[in-house]
């Protein structure tokens, strides 16, 4: 396990390497002063030769790296093209968002995609099975856009359920500290807690609905296909010959043993879920990173584009190589549970 | 079982010269599909999609942009205030929304299947030089890609956009770009896994040239792995050209871009919603019938490997 | 195991929904919510031309010395209780209101209230280039440069604590409207002098100080900007204790949130649903007829707009009745001149605008491009009461324009930097309009098609002409209306003749506000009042269906 873990830790370090070089390097690869791309300021600012200086520019490219690395470290993202605020302060606030979206959406996937697959697997070929399969298939292929704008026209046009914007009624007046609105609503002196923290539930639901959505059919369909392979197996129908009950063959056989391929597509479950966070965001007005990065995109505010990537980037290799390391260190023991019986 | 079956039927008429016929393992997969009916319903509205792709100008009723200032925001033909000329209606500024959808589908069928063609073809190129030429097996090396892979190709295809500027060729160029390497990483590692086998091996002791080594005794057992992945990159390519469309960022208005088409629908969605459901509804369709196209020549390939 | 468990999964989903569908504020978070179509570029109206920041400042947070009445068509006192103006209109003097107090915010508290010295602070500021505060924040006073203000008044001066005298260089018939316009409002001097001293003196226009109905509590960039009743304000205080402008760029979106109660409040409702709205029950729309016009401006600076024939071929090119129909959907009257008809001075030239594709062919070939040639129209990318949808607009545009041989490209992108790129004349053509900020006709004439306009990067069209300024700015330096009118008359020909723009329409514009919302009032001169806005408590709970 050591090894496993030592192996993954390099390799993030790697990958995590070159994902800096690549930013670093969009720097000269966007249109425009190199300098003003990695630091948002214009060319005539007054400062402007200091911050060249500071940023390595008069040296080599491999100095230039280094201060880059530097000022990644020290949280000097450099400015908004748009409106000259540290980027810095601004990620702080949104990425807290984007992270309570996207895990709560996650555990949403996790918690209904796999039971969902296992239903369809037990009742395989017969019409609980067609429903999900049906259901989660149409789900892989919605695209996610749509059902989000559909979703919308549904639930908060016609049915008025719930709201369509942002992580709370403003009117809260809930100080953002952290970005993350529920622990924000935590730390508020407002009187009202109780009622904000509905209020900051009924803005949740539609976009971590949505975009619980694809992952959770991904799981669905891995876990049911998984599923299936394990009940056709030998140690399966050895287990009932055993005089096992249903509930305990399935809890401890056909589970832990279906899980296992799972759990080695979470990776991909996870990066389709930050791919649609992207989109998401943007429709529910969503003050995350996704949001964040696509408006920067729009307005060439080039410093924001190569925070908003490196940031969403590293999430999604941490997240990977989080899930490799899982599953190395459940892989052993999925196999001990396997001899044993 | 299903595909010997199935394999003696088509095969009764050539009995006559044949005792015995061993269909290639592409073959079996394709009667293995066939038996699939979703699939085949898949693979007919692509290959209409397909058609459509090629010849809308001539299908279309109407061009693309063509507008009629006297039918704005026409509901579809089958309801009340609805007119026989616009079948599905028309959007705010009056243009025929079958047309915009059949014009469409060129821009969102069309050429992200060229994109994946080209894609492939230099992907799996690229591939196949790498893994004879260079030879690492290290497998520390495909985990390694297999985590820098894991970026979603949205991401990527956006900061490509970022740099290079919006525009449907721009997107297409992006989309390109992301998924070469990917089917260079899938060839390769295909390949490297059949070279140690039996069969390679004693090809190689036939003393072949290493392109008959490839092209004939490799490769038909390799196309398999490559059209799954195909059919994935295509899934891909699709939605990504339309998110980027929809994210304005892709083809611009007035193309007909499905997803460009959903974006602007969006301003007429609580009163016209026929203008938004419809382009999504097309991309729906192609995407799931790509998916389940996928879905079931993975399974037919499952079956075939089980089966030999 | 069990199939239940789908029912399970079912109900709890269920549950969930039911347990949002109660909405309740507390009582005292009661406010209004208003969906603003931008972040507000600063905080400080005199730095910013754009509507919407203007909205969501300038009335809410400021006064200003005198106010425009359009009912009564004249002027009223605010901050200034009476003025008088010597007989050779150079001079005019304010006596100033008494006992009226500033904003105390977390960041400042007012040891005394508002007098002469915040005045002489609020026009020293951009009327002298060595004042401590000028070149804060940029130092660009846009309408202050393009109505030439700067250059016309000679000094302000206190004469006691409570009365100032304006001079001027030379008499200008157009100062009150100034004066009563949304960007002449009064800031604090002492707010000012404690931030210099601080070191921070930016934070002025970041964390603003005034007399206005409201004061600013916070703003998160691209949420929302949360304002709180002034409790001491010198008129009745404000109606609701709390307001948030929403920052939603989406028309369609803002459309979506006032449906579904997340907005209370939303400016410019797209013109294609106007009827759509007026017919809803749980909606209450207004409308008003603020003079703006919507216009087509060329790049008179660039190959092939440099000539005069070019642009009078584009303006017989498009076919303007059907923009207006498909893009304003009948709201808007068609623009004959940049003036509206509703001002004294309106002299129509329809001829000179009249769709003729064969005359606009014949001009082009006159002009050696008789082939055509390619062009990009920027089409604002935000909604406007001028014109709602300019990339719809845009796209009829080009099917017109290559029936005449042009090719034209439709760039529409992110609003600063578009604003940004278009100021620095990367246009060909553009689609915009202006609507009026004061009642003077000069308005739309000195601030958006001089020679001075386009120093300060507001003329649309690059265009210089020197008779034309002539013409504008001795229509300014007469109080005769008869006389005035002569020359704004002139003016308007030298624009039909040649066409630096292309005027389009006239549009009303429209303001949507759930049924709830009382004491909303019609818009004038470009800026909103919110400080007689409040929620009607007791129906709330009808609004939800």
């Amino acid at each position: 396990m050591n090894r496993v873990f030592a192996r993954q830790l390099s390799l993030l370090l790697i990958t995590l390497f070159l994902l800096s070089v690549f930013t670093f390097s969009l720097s000269y690869w966007f249109p425009g002063n190199p300098v003003t791309n990695s630091s948002g300021v214009s060319t005539e600012h007054p400062l402007f030769t200091e911050i060249a200086e500071a940023r390595g520019f008069q040296s080599h490219i491999g100095h230039q790296y280094i201060a880059y690395l530097q000022h990644l470290f020290q949280g000097d993202w450099g400015l908004s093209l748009q409106d000259n605020t540290p980027i810095w302060q601004e990620f702080k606030l949104r990425f807290p968002a984007t992270l309570e979206l996207a895990i709560l959406a996650m555990a949403f996937a996790l918690l209904f995609g796999p039971p969902l697959g296992f239903i369809a697997a037990i009742y395989h070929r017969r019409f609980a099975d067609h429903v999900i399969t049906s259901f989660s298939l149409s789900g892989y292929s919605i695209p996610v856009f749509w059902l989000a704008q559909l979703s919308i026209l549904v639930f908060a046009l016609v049915l008025g359920w719930v709201p369509i914007a942002g992580q709370i009624n403003p009117l809260f007046d809930i100080v953002p500290v952290t970005g993350s609105i529920f622990i924000d609503i935590f730390l508020s002196d407002s009187p009202y807690r109780a009622a904000a923290l509905l209020n900051a539930l009924q803005h949740m639901l539609l976009p971590m609905l949505v975009l619980a959505s694809t992952p959770l059919v991904l799981l669905t369909r891995l876990t049911r296909s998984a599923a299936i392979d394990v009940l056709k197996q030998k140690y399966v129908k050895g287990a009932y010959a055993r005089g096992l009950s249903r509930s305990e063959v399935f809890f401890r056989h056909v589970m832990p043993n279906a899980m296992q391929p799972v759990l080695r597509q979470m990776g991909s479950a996870f990066n389709l879920l930050i791919t649609n966070v992207l989109i998401i965001e943007l429709i529910f007005s969503w003050p995350g990173i996704g949001s964040w990065l696509v408006r920067s995109i729009f307005e060439r505010d080039y410093p924001v584009i190569q925070g908003g990537l490196f940031i969403l980037a590293t999430l999604i290799l941490f997240a990977n190589i989080m899930m490799n390391l899982v599953h190395a260190w459940r892989y052993p023991q999925v196999r001990q549970e396997f001899y044993a019986s | 079982m299903l595909p010997k079956r199935l394999n003696l039927k088509r095969t009764r008429a050539s009995e006559l010269y044949y005792e015995e016929r061993n269909p290639s393992p592409l073959e079996l997969v394709w009667l293995n599909f066939r038996a699939n009916p979703l699939a085949m319903a898949g693979f007919y509205f692509l290959g209409f999609l397909g058609f459509i792709s090629l010849f809308a100008p001539w299908v279309a009723p109407f061009g693309a942009n063509e507008q009629f200032t006297e039918a704005l925001s026409l509901p579809p033909a089958w309801s009340d205030d609805g007119d026989l000329r616009f079948l599905l209606g028309t959007d705010m500024l009056g243009r025929d929304m079958l047309s915009r959808l059949l014009h469409g589908a060129q821009l969102t069928f069309g050429v992200p299947l060229l994109v994946v063609l080209i894609s492939a073809v230099i992907g799996i190129g690229l591939g196949v030089a790498a893994a004879v030429s260079v030879g690492v097996k290290s497998s520390s090396l495909k985990h390694f890609l297999d985590v820098l892979f894991s970026i979603p190709s949205l991401l990527l295809a956006l900061i490509i956009v970022a740099i290079i500027g919006p525009g449907l060729l721009n997107a297409v160029i992006a989309i390109g770009l992301v998924m070469i390497p990917q089917f260079l990483h899938i060839t390769r590692n295909a390949v490297v896994d059949e070279l140690p086998k039996d069969y390679v091996v004693a090809s190689k002791l036939n003393g072949v040239s290493t392109l008959y080594l490839l092209s004939a005794v490799i490769f038909p057992n390799i196309v398999s792995v490559l059209v799954v992945s195909f059919t994935l990159a295509l899934s891909a390519a699709i939605l990504d050209i339309a998110a980027l469309g929809f994210l304005g960022l892709g083809a611009q208005a007035p193309a007909p871009e499905w997803g460009a088409m959903l974006a602007q629908s969006l301003e007429v969605s609580y009163n016209s919603p026929w203008v938004m459901a419809l382009p999504g509804l097309a991309l729906f369709l192609t995407l799931m019938s790509v998916n389940i196209v996928g879905e079931a020549l993975r399974s037919a390939l499952q079956q075939q490997r089980e089966t030999t | 195991m069990k199939p239940n468990w789908v029912n399970a999964i079912t109900l709890s989903i269920t549950a969930l929904f039911v347990a949002a569908c109660s909405p309740a504020l507390p009582p005292e978070h009661n406010g209004v919510l208003y969906c603003a179509e931008g972040n507000p570029e600063s905080f400080n109206p005199q730095l910013v031309t754009s509507g919407t920041t203007l909205d969501m400042t300038s009335a809410q947070l400021f006064d200003r010395l005198l106010e425009y009445n359009n009912d009564t068509q004249d002027f009223e006192p605010a901050l200034a209780t009476a003025w008088e103006v010597s007989n050779n209109g150079l001079v005019y003097e304010f006596e100033l209101r008494q006992n009226v107090s500033f904003h105390s915010t977390d960041y400042f508290t007012p040891s005394r209230s508002f007098n002469a010295n915040d005045v002489v602070f609020s026009f020293n500021r951009w009327l002298q280039p060595n004042h401590p505060f000028h070149l804060v924040s940029g130092g660009n006073y846009p309408f202050f440069s393009a109505t030439r203000l700067d250059r016309l008044i000679l000094s302000v001066e206190a004469l006691n604590s409570h009365r100032i005298r304006i001079t001027l260089r030379e008499p200008d018939s157009s100062l009150l409207s100034i004066l009563a316009s949304n960007f002449s409002v009064m800031h604090s001097q002492e707010y000012a002098q404690q931030m210099l001293e601080a070191g921070t003196p930016e934070h002025v226009d970041q964390f603003p100080v005034g007399t206005g109905p409201f004061y600013f509590r916070h703003f998160r960039k691209d949420v929302a900007v949360n304002y709180s009743a002034h409790e001491h304000y010198w008129k009745t205080r404000a109606a609701t204790d709390n307001i948030v402008f929403r920052i939603t760029t989406n028309d369609h979106k803002r459309m979506l949130m006032l449906l579904t109660g997340d907005c209370d409040i939303s400016p410019y409702p797209p013109a294609r649903d106007v009827e759509w709205l007026d017919q809803r029950r749980d909606i209450q729309l207004q409308r008003s007829l603020s003079p703006n016009t919507a216009f087509w401006a060329f790049n008179t600076e660039r190959v092939p707009f440099n000539d005069a024939r070019v642009r009078q071929a584009l303006a017989h090119a498009i076919n303007r009745e059907s923009l207006i129909r498909t893009v304003y959907h009948e709201h808007a009257v068609i623009a004959n001149s940049i003036l509206p008809d509703s001002s004294w001075a309106h002299r129509a030239y329809p001829s000179a605008y009249a769709y003729d594709p064969q005359r606009a062919r014949e001009l082009l070939a006159e002009a050696g491009y008789e082939n055509g040639f390619s062009m990009t129209i920027w089409a604002l990318p935000v909604q406007r009461a001028y014109n709602p949808n300019a990339r719809v607009m845009a796209e009829q545009m080009q099917s017109y324009l290559a029936q005449v041989g042009v090719t034209a490209q439709i760039i529409s992108y992110e609003w600063s930097t578009f604003r940004r790129d278009l100021a620095a004349g990367q246009h060909d053509s553009v689609l915009i309009g202006w609507s009026a900020d004061h009642a003077d006709p000069d308005n739309f004439f000195r601030p958006l098609l001089t020679c001075a306009a386009k120093a300060s990067g507001n003329n649309r069209a690059q265009w210089c002409n020197s008779d034309f300024d002539e013409a504008v700015t001795a229509a300014i330096r007469s109080n005769n209306q008869r006389e005035r009118r002569a020359h704004y008359y002139l003016a308007q020909q030298i624009l039909s003749e040649h066409v630096p723009i292309v005027p389009l329409a006239h549009s009303i514009r429209f303001q949507a506000a759930a049924a709830d919302i009382r004491g909303l009032k019609p818009p004038t001169f470009g800026g909103i009042r919110l400080q007689s806005v409040y929620k009607e408590p007791q129906n709330k709970q009808e609004r939800m269906p």
